[in-house]
């Protein structure tokens, strides 16, 4: 339902002030309630409810990418020093990300369910450390184009926040060669 | 709250310093870190050129980088001057976050976080000379603490 219509629903319910209009009303609110839940609707301006931010999405693999860490650590313990201050730090932009979405961070996930970046395609156990540290690299350089990618656009009190992250992501890139 | 000029000339005196500096480091360090240390001089100068454009294109007139500066600690041998290096380019993230908070358009925006991340890896790369696998590796470059 756009809300056009349900202006002209509105509209044609105040025109007919009978109880077949009354219910076209209620109905035409129920929708407009119904459509203001929908997400994606950027553009409707007077809507109740607000897009999704789109900081959220980046949220979401910044925490998928804390999980391959985790998931690769634990699948090849002779990794363990090299990674950890590599996982430190998505734990601490998972945390600055949240914070700026005011929101409590993702928990890690558990740890039966994680795939690493290394077996996220084949779902394949992690056992070849140099496949993983090659996964790990490609999706430091995937998330660095991700987040460099909502700078240009993004709220003048974040783009310092991204502009780091985008930094360590691609310091994290040396450290895996 | 500071302009995107002001931001950007305060950048430009960075760099202006930076190309002092690695002229002195290029004076100490070893023959074998030339190269690395003339390829990094190298780009600030082509950041500099580019930013006074920016600047100028902004209608307003880069300010001129000084005769001399002070560099964050002493260069005397080899190993300090690739330690002064590290600090110069930790000091340009700091610098360049900064600008990128204070940069209003698209185009001064992705200018800033590509020397933003640049200095980032620059002073990983001159911190692992001297610290090897020890170097740290910041969550927020640039950010002060």
């Amino acid at each position: 339902m756009t809300r056009y219509s349900d202006a002209e629903q509105i509209q044609a319910s105040r025109d007919q002030p009978s109880r077949r209009g009354f219910l076209a009303l209620a109905g035409a609110i129920v929708g407009a309630s119904a459509a203001g839940c929908t997400v994606g609707r950027p553009g409707s301006t007077g809507s109740r409810t607000r897009a999704p931010d789109p900081l959220t999405q980046l949220l979401t693999e910044h925490a998928s990418l804390r999980d391959s860490y985790d998931a690769t650590i634990r699948a090849i313990g002779t990794l363990g020093v090299r990674l950890a201050p590599l996982k430190s730090n998505l734990e601490q932009h998972v945390a600055a990300l949240a914070a700026a979405l005011a929101r409590k961070p993702p928990p890690p996930a558990a740890a039966a369910s994680v795939s690493s970046a290394a077996a996220a395609s084949s779902g394949a156990p992690i056992a070849d450390p140099v496949a993983a540290i090659a996964a790990l690299r490609a999706a430091e350089s995937s998330l660095q184009q991700k987040t460099m990618s909502y700078v240009p656009n993004s709220a003048a009190d974040r783009v310092g926040l991204l502009g780091s992250i985008a930094a360590c992501h691609a310091c994290h890139q040396i450290v895996l060669q | 709250m500071t302009s995107q000029l002001e931001a950007m000339q305060a950048a430009l005196a960075a760099e202006h310093a930076a190309i002092w500096a690695y002229g002195v480091i290029g004076t100490y360090a070893a023959a074998t870190r030339r190269p690395a240390v003339s390829a990094a001089e190298q780009t600030h100068r082509v950041r500099r050129d580019q930013l006074e454009t920016l600047i100028v294109a902004g209608s307003a007139i880069p300010n001129p980088g000084l005769a001399a500066y002070q560099l964050p600690s002493p260069v005397t041998d080899p190993t300090s001057a690739i330690v002064v290096a590290g600090q110069i380019e930790e000091g340009l993230t700091a610098v360049w976050r900064f600008a990128l908070g204070n940069c209003d358009t698209s185009t001064t925006r992705v200018f800033a976080l590509n020397a933003l991340i640049d200095s980032s890896v620059q002073s990983l790369a001159w911190r692992q000379v001297i610290e090897g696998n020890a170097a740290l590796l910041h969550p927020f470059p640039g950010q002060s603490a």
